[in-house]
């Protein structure tokens, strides 16, 4: 049969960021597909030398918005390493805590976005007004729905009151029983397995050879995980499994996400209760001395890389930023090769993209 | 038994969605409540402010602007319209004196006519003489 | 995961390769191993089949702004612990040779370092733009100019 070329992008209603894909096709079945970025690169890295380490954690939080805390938090940790700063251990569990929170939302919102592409529109409304709750509560103790604005050099911007405990406290409680329908759903829907289950399977092999993190990569089978393996504090006190999965199917990665929820439900109450009390922030000088520090932590997608090299002035000399969605694009053209049209949302889905993170 | 569970749960659900109220609010006619933390536009406290510009330096969105001649004849600008609503200059200042209100900030679509002068020291200083 | 021996890594590095293979303290939470720029592929070949480490977590380049005529180029991995390869080029002809045949993850971080800094990857196939736009004719982004900011 003939081959064909058809574009997908940059705008399109399947896609949410833009990105184009030229997909090859014969008849029903994909044969490939070449991808480009780009369109929404802003230039971040060369920006952060133009402004100074205050400016640049309102600028790193602004690289992606459904991430944004965990890029601030790795940025205000590699500048505090190389201020030789000691910070107090309420300051860690307050950013624990958002980390874990925005990694629920973060989950919730793939999830519908899976559930929509599949058809099943209800499974999109319920998460999605799951994650309303998520967002309230992060609204209540920040002040803002989206931009969360929690980290400074040296400490957290707010601290937690008292009726902000029991409020995570009851959401996670409601989250934990609308969760065990939600993995009902998974586990013995029909429809959602019969589209999810055996789509574009990857080996560990293929995962290990494209230096692929995050939980696409659990899914097959690779065991990393940043927070144990390189511990942010308090993530070394807490007690929270690693998730995988040997398949490497389009349905384990909803099953690892899913399952990853749960830990982060265990991990939001572990921290409500064991938060210590002290001071939220110390004072930062504003000239950081000469030097070089990579630091690494777990997004709701993967390993964030940040390395900064300060010169003694009073911009960073270089600011280098690898997020995890980077990877999981780069083998995207492997899992579009044997699989039907139909299939190609659930593959794209299923990488969990962020165009904007990719791009910076 | 599992049959009669499902119909169960669709009916109460029904229930919910027709008798329940709105997740939305009608605004601007319904007030809304703001959390309290929020971020909104700027205000400054004038008698704390000494115009030493911090708050310009960490602004990443250049939203403030300070045009100093000397060390108390100086003219403090916010743009409401570059701001992004981030916190760094309340965080910046030793005085306290410059921080986020509780109200949104006003919407419109001429970004020079919202613009609020701070505090204008050398105003004074051109009536004085 | 098991973690990376560094000291046995540093045994095979020294009898293997002959030309020195400097340890450094430069970077903060990094084993920093500096290599000339030759023997790139020898050095990743041995960390692949003898140590196990294929995780790369990305490729970063930078000028240094008291050595203007060189660019440095990291290859950062990870293993339970980090390790960066550091590699000097000189600025007017930066060449390295491609790591895309043994470690395929590296295609987006090399195209990226290729048309931010103009650096030129041998033995691959060709560098289309990453970010850039197709039409981009100016000279490499990143590199600092005359004037300052």
């Amino acid at each position: 049969m003939d081959k064909m070329n058809i574009p997908i992008g940059p705008q399109h209603p399947l896609l949410k960021e833009p990105l184009r894909l030229n997909i090859e096709i014969s008849g029903e079945r994909v044969l490939g597909g070449i991808l480009r970025l780009g369109y929404v690169h802003r230039g971040i890295e060369k920006l952060a030398q133009t402004r100074n380490y205050n400016q640049n954690v309102s600028l790193t939080e602004r690289v992606c918005g459904i991430c944004s805390h965990v890029h601030t938090t790795t940025f205000c940790r590699a500048v505090e390493a190389l201020l030789g700063l000691e910070l107090p251990e309420r300051v860690h569990y307050i950013r624990a805590l958002m980390c874990e929170m925005e990694r629920i939302h973060s989950h919730l919102l793939w999830l519908g976005i899976l559930a929509k592409h599949i058809g099943l529109e209800m499974v999109f409304m319920h998460t999605w007004h799951d994650r309303e709750s998520i967002l309230d509560v992060m609204e209540e103790m920040s002040g803002g729905r989206v931009a969360h604005a929690v980290n400074q050099i040296g400490g957290v911007r707010f601290d937690l009151d008292e009726d902000h405990g029991p409020m995570v406290d009851s959401t996670v409680k409601k989250l934990k029983v609308d969760y065990e329908e939600l993995l009902d759903v998974i586990e013995h829907d029909t429809t959602l397995k019969a589209r999810t289950q055996g789509v574009a399977p990857l080996s560990t092999d293929d995962m290990k050879r494209y230096c692929v993190v995050g939980p696409v990569a659990r899914a097959s089978g690779v065991d990393v995980d940043m927070r144990r393996d390189d511990p942010m504090p308090p993530y070394d006190k807490l007690d929270f499994q690693v998730i995988t999965h040997p398949d490497g199917d389009a349905w384990s990665r909803t099953y690892v996400r899913l399952q990853e929820i749960r830990q982060s439900l265990h991990l939001c109450k572990q921290i409500i209760d064991d938060i210590p009390e002290g001071p939220i922030s110390v004072r930062a000088p504003r000239k950081v001395p000469a030097g070089e520090v990579v630091m690494r932590s777990e997004a709701p997608r993967g390993e964030l890389f940040y390395y900064l090299r300060s010169d003694g002035s009073d911009y960073p000399a270089r600011l280098k930023i690898r997020t995890p969605t980077l990877p999981a694009l780069g083998i995207l053209p492997e899992q579009l090769s044997e699989i039907h049209i139909a299939d190609i949302p659930v593959v794209l889905a299923g990488i969990d993209l962020c165009i904007a993170c990719a791009d910076r | 038994m599992q049959w009669l569970k499902k119909r169960m749960r669709l009916l109460l659900a029904l229930v919910e969605a027709l008798t329940g109220e709105a997740e939305t609010v009608s605004y601007p006619k319904t007030e809304l409540e703001l959390p309290k933390g929020y971020r909104g536009a700027i205000q400054l406290d004038e008698e704390k402010c000494i115009g030493c510009g911090l708050c310009v330096m960490d602004c990443p969105a250049h939203g403030l602007e300070l045009e100093k001649e000397s060390k108390s004849v100086y003219k403090l600008t916010y743009y409401p319209a570059r701001c992004a609503y981030c916190g760094q200059c309340e965080r910046a200042c030793h005085r306290q004196a410059i921080t986020h209100t509780n109200q949104l900030p006003g919407s419109t679509t001429d970004p020079e006519s919202i613009i609020v002068i701070l505090k204008d020291q050398k105003e004074q200083e051109d009536s004085d003489e | 995961m098991n973690k990376l021996d560094v000291d046995a890594l540093f045994n095979v590095l020294g009898g293997e390769i002959d030309q020195a293979c400097i340890r450094q303290d430069s970077i903060q939470n990094e084993v920093v191993i500096e290599i000339p720029a030759e023997k790139l592929p020898e050095v990743s070949s041995i960390l692949l089949d003898q140590f196990d480490l294929y995780h790369l977590s990305t490729i970063t380049a930078e000028e240094r702004t008291g050595d203007p005529d060189y660019l440095e180029v990291q290859y950062n991995f990870w293993k339970g612990s980090g390790l960066t390869l550091l590699i000097r080029l000189e600025k007017d002809s930066p060449v390295l040779r491609s790591l895309t045949g043994m470690i395929p993850g590296a295609d987006f971080y090399e195209r990226e370092v290729a048309e931010m800094f103009g650096v030129r990857f041998t033995h691959r196939a060709e560098t289309p733009p990453l970010l850039l736009p197709d039409d981009w004719d100016g000279d490499p982004p990143m590199l600092q100019k005359e004037e300052t900011k």
